[in-house]
């Protein structure tokens, strides 16, 4: 698992860091940072969660 | 056989509803019911399209390009014909959407991120995303909670407490002004101004021509503290605004219109959702209770209040070409209602949608948007109302309703739910 970010289309609004903080920060600039771009797979559902439910899909998954 | 063929033949097209969605009613959920049995994109009598499946509702916030927010804003794209040629039926849109207080015309002097398309919404947004990160917010934690004891104080003492008055509508409105960075001994004037300009003025001590003045009062003050910090930065709200605004971005009169914004879009509405909140837990004792034996749970409480009940009942988009719902056809031009209430009592989306339960896990409301214009300040309102409740049910545990349900007084236009008055007692 890979977690990819799109910064061009990121807004900030945090829903990953409220999901996922061990994964998701959100920079002083209010752009998404991904703090581990492998997590953990016990960090899968939360990480999958994280990606649904970002506004503006800027987050996903690569195998 | 002969009804299914009506079924069938409704949902290929757009079907009449008689429904006036800016005519209030203090119960719209059986009408949103009636809306999914009806068809897929209803046209209301006013002429607006509604769409009100959750899907649709996020499909076409999400498509910015097709729905546009600055086509409704202004009723560009043929909008004038399709709504009948109407600045009527245009202004109605603008007022709904800001949620009243201020008009139209002034509003839209200087655009904000609200009532833009990209590219103009990705250069108003980035200056104020810089300034309202999540970071700035977790700072005002324990002043939110200071602030929230102080208010809660005649409740605690066991006096009877109109929440909407005395706490969700001071609350956001006071903790907005630190965040701008508003000096403490300007702190009153600021609040007046702001309950008046951005609808908390809940016992109505502003006129309409009162409302006009403070509005112009409001933003030559706002000016100031812009032209105030240009030669000396300052670490609030609108001292980073002007930081990140060092490049000239965005003009003066467009960070005063963005802090405007802020109050209008951020304090009537988190009021209206620590009213609803205070209301479903009077209503159902048994969730209010899991919140006073685990406060761990206020949080997804707050998810489930934003929806079952959301402050923002219905958002408008428009159509900037020919487009489709699902299988439905809509032409360019027209007004799109999308049904926040409705989409969010779904029960295609959520497993028992019209029950109230703290307990529901992946609830991906809808209550503050999605996509481009998703609620910026969302971690503020979530932040503020977790607060809220956190030290609400800990001098009140337990409280009663004392307003009769019929003197709630919901708001006369039903894009935005909430009493007006809700007075409860500790017991």
């Amino acid at each position: 698992m890979r977690v990819v970010a799109d910064l061009s289309t990121c807004l900030g609004n945090a829903r990953c860091v409220a999901t996922a903080p061990e994964v998701f920060d959100v920079d002083d600039d209010g752009v998404v940072v991904v703090l581990d771009a492998t997590p953990s797979p016990d960090l899968a559902a939360k990480v999958d969660l994280a990606v649904r439910s970002c506004p503006t899909g800027s987050l996903s998954i690569e195998d | 056989m002969a009804q299914s063929v009506v079924l069938a033949s409704a949902r290929m097209g757009i079907v009449d509803f008689d429904f006036v969605p800016l005519r209030g009613t203090a119960d719209p959920y059986p009408i949103y019911d009636r809306m999914r049995e009806t068809g897929r994109v209803l046209r209301s009598p006013f002429g607006a399209l509604m769409v009100h499946r959750y899907d649709d509702v996020r499909t076409t916030h999400g498509d910015h390009d097709a729905f546009s927010m600055a086509a409704a804003a202004t009723g560009d794209g043929g909008m004038r014909a399709s709504m009948g040629g109407g600045r009527r039926a245009e202004g109605s849109a603008v007022e709904g959407m800001q949620g009243g207080g201020m008009q139209g015309d002034d509003f839209f002097l200087a655009q904000t991120m609200l009532t833009t398309d990209p590219p103009d919404h990705e250069r108003l947004r980035r200056v104020v995303n810089r300034a309202f990160t999540p970071r700035s917010i977790a700072a005002i934690e324990s002043r939110v909670r200071e602030l929230a004891r102080e208010l809660l104080a005649p409740l605690a003492n066991g006096e009877p407490f109109d929440v909407v008055a005395d706490f969700a509508g001071p609350l956001p409105t006071i903790v907005i002004a630190q965040l701008l960075g508003v000096p403490e001994e300007d702190a009153d004037q600021f609040r007046i101004w702001s309950e008046v300009v951005a609808g908390t003025d809940v016992r109505g001590r502003g006129t309409p021509e009162a409302s006009r003045r403070y509005g112009m009062e409001l933003r030559q003050y706002l000016a100031d503290q812009i032209a105030r910090r240009k030669g000396e930065p300052t670490d609030d709200l609108i001292g980073r605004m002007v930081e990140a605004n060092s490049e000239e971005i965005m003009s003066d009169a467009e960070v005063v219109a963005a802090c405007v914004l802020l109050l209008v879009a951020g304090n009537e509405t988190t009021m209206r959702l620590i009213s609803n909140m205070t209301l479903a837990l009077s209503r159902f004792p048994e969730q209010r209770e899991l919140l006073v034996d685990d406060p761990e749970l206020i949080t997804p409480g707050v998810e489930e209040t934003l929806r079952y009940d959301s402050p923002v009942q219905m958002l408008f988009r428009a159509s900037k070409e020919d487009t489709t719902v699902g299988d439905v056809e809509i032409p360019k031009g027209q007004f799109v209602l999308t049904m926040l209430g409705a989409a969010n009592r779904d029960p295609d989306a959520f497993a028992h949608a019209d029950q109230y339960d703290v307990t529901r896990e992946e609830n991906m409301h809808i209550a503050f948007g999605h996509g481009i214009h998703y609620c910026l300040g969302a971690p503020l309102a979530r932040r503020e109302t977790r607060i809220a409740f956190e030290e609400l049910l800990q001098v009140a545990p337990e409280f009663e309703v004392l307003t009769p349900d019929d003197a709630l007084d919901y708001p006369p236009t039903g894009m935005l739910r909430s009493p007006r008055t809700l007075v409860v007692q500790a017991v």
